[in-house]
């Protein structure tokens, strides 16, 4: 009995080392990726001066390498620094456009306050974003979770363009500083 | 007759069910690789994702990698990320564009041999007024800029016009800052071995060499005790000292490469004589490759293995099995997110064996690498 059980364990670690060999390995973007990564998802050129900048600015707190290691506190934080540059262009970019030639934010009037602002143009947007930076249709609980981080933004502020515009950079950055963006398989 | 068009419909309902499954897994793939070799996601609206896709569902596994190194991303990051750690002694992936790494990226875009890389006479600039060994301003320029290395890379040859000698990466500016600085560039034979064979020095020891040409300043008996000397020093210092002589003629000085020409070496490779004052004296740059036997016949020497002067030095390592492979390992490592394992080393390798027949074509290496089921995580 005992070395059928034996048997069993060491069939069962077999059978799990060769599972885990088969997985895919999980690693993170480094600095440069990071930024590249954000240009084309977003399609902000990594010329544009503000996002530059920054990421000169910021880079050496950004991931060295692809080392999953590589990640810490401080890179977190950079890492939603730059997807905040990148959000700023983004909604800047396409409040120029005209709605329909828009790839994100085509159900916002960034003319209007927030008051004008529906939840189902709301979550057209948080599933513009998510399709675009994350290369798939994001759940429900996702896109909860990130309409709920424009909630939270919007919340007490003064009614004005303005503030739209800013509560909207709140999913947008959420969602570009993910891990869905910053690692790769 | 309602039967059969129940069973038609089950028959193409499946076929349209399987076709569908089928394409998500070759867009799935088709998007790993891609990643893979530049870096960035291939989106959905990217027309290149159909255009891989359907060549990975018709097993043309490599043409769908050749349409990823396509894109700029290949050469500005993956390359440049390939390549910029190995210009630096730490390894580290912030070092500021140079030279050396700007040669890799050039090497890859024009597919040149990279045997090359080793032992070649030229560089690769952004265009302008060619750079002076004097400083790295033009390449630190080159990223603070952001500069598509891909487009603006030029090549030119002679490297530097006020080199005396020139052998490739080894009297590039990146790497004479590295290792020629002080000390007695010994650390350019222990970072040739690591960079370009992926073998740290430890693991290149060998306790049953001759010691003839250890230098004077190693200590035969560290603190009073010789046995240290036998188990412990000799086992570097007897192979890295007898190819000390490739490097003897340089030194970095100032920001600058100084070159002692014949009959002198630069005289920080004859310091301290006085520890061990019977020990070997540099005269000369021939040199001589002891690490020929036990863990070391793996490395597969082809060719001369003692010769005089940086550039046969070079071509001795270029030449080797042990830097085709060590490119493989490089490459896998850079983009499968880890490092081969040691059940995987026939993959890596016929990875290398097929390095040598594709001409030694790093972008071809990558592309190879890239489709690895191993690196895909299959």
């Amino acid at each position: 009995m005992k070395i059928m059980s034996l048997f069993a364990l060491t069939l069962f670690s077999f059978i799990a080392a060769e599972l885990a060999s088969a997985a895919p390995v999980i690693g993170v973007k480094n600095h440069k990726q990071l930024f590249s990564t954000m240009s084309v998802v977003t399609g902000i050129p990594v010329t544009n001066t503000v996002v530059s900048t920054l990421y000169k600015k910021i880079y050496r707190r950004l991931p060295e390498n692809n080392d999953v290691a590589s990640l810490s506190a401080p890179t977190l934080l950079s890492i939603t620094t730059l997807a905040g540059g990148f959000c700023s262009e983004l909604i800047k970019a396409e409040a120029l456009l005209q709605p329909a030639n828009r790839k994100f934010f085509g159900s916002v009037d960034f003319t209007k306050t927030q008051a004008d602002f529906s939840a189902g143009a709301l979550k057209t947007v948080v599933e513009n974003i998510t399709k675009n930076f994350w290369g798939y249709a994001a759940t429900q609980t996702e896109v909860s979770s990130l309409t709920k981080s424009y909630d939270s933004a919007i919340l007490n502020q003064p009614a004005s363009a303005d503030s739209l515009k800013k509560a909207l950079l709140i999913p947008c950055v959420a969602a570009l500083g993910s891990v869905e963006v910053y690692t790769q398989q | 007759m309602k039967v059969y068009a129940i069973g038609i419909s089950a028959a193409a309902f499946f076929l349209i069910f399987s076709a569908q499954a089928q394409n998500a897994q070759t867009d799935a793939k088709a998007k790993k690789i891609f990643e893979k070799l530049t870096g960035t996601p291939l989106l959905e609206s990217d027309p290149r994702l159909k255009t891989m896709s359907t060549m990975i569902s018709q097993n043309k596994m490599i043409d769908a990698a050749k349409v990823a190194t396509e894109d700029d991303y290949f050469y500005n990051d993956t390359v440049k990320n390939f390549a910029l750690p190995l210009t630096n002694k730490d390894f580290s992936g912030f070092a500021d564009l140079n030279d050396m790494a700007a040669m890799f990226v050039g090497a890859a875009r024009d597919q040149m041999d990279a045997r090359e890389l080793l032992t070649g006479d030229f560089i690769y600039y952004g265009g302008g007024t060619k750079p002076t060994f004097a400083n790295n301003t033009h390449f630190e320029n080159l990223d603070k800029n952001l500069t598509n290395l891909r487009k603006t890379l030029v090549k030119a040859s002679p490297q530097y016009t006020e080199n005396k000698e020139t052998s490739g990466i080894f009297t590039s500016r990146g790497w004479a800052k590295a290792h020629y600085i002080m000390g007695t560039n010994r650390r350019a034979v222990e970072y040739t071995f690591n960079v370009f064979m992926c073998r740290p020095i430890e693991s290149m020891m060998d306790f049953t060499i001759s010691d003839e040409f250890v230098r004077r300043d190693v200590d035969r008996q560290p603190g009073g005790v010789y046995k240290t000397y036998q188990t412990r020093c000799v086992g570097c210092h007897a192979g890295i000292d007898a190819l000390g002589g490739a490097f003897a003629r340089f030194d970095f000085v100032n920001e600058n490469l100084t070159y002692y020409p014949s009959p002198n070496v630069a005289p920080k490779v004859n310091i301290n004589n006085h520890v061990y004052p019977a020990g070997a004296v540099v005269s000369s740059d021939s040199w001589e490759n002891l690490w020929l036997y036990n863990q070391n016949e793996l490395l597969g020497w082809r060719g001369p293995t003692r010769g005089k002067g940086l550039k046969e030095f070079a071509t001795m390592i270029a030449n080797s099995k042990g830097f085709s492979t060590c490119m493989a390992q490089r490459v896998f490592s850079s983009i499968c997110n880890r490092d081969p394992k040691d059940t995987e080393r026939k993959m890596i390798e016929a990875a290398g064996a097929s390095f040598e027949t594709n001409k030694y074509n790093l972008k071809s290496l990558f592309e190879e690498i890239a489709v690895l089921p191993s690196c895909l995580g299959e």
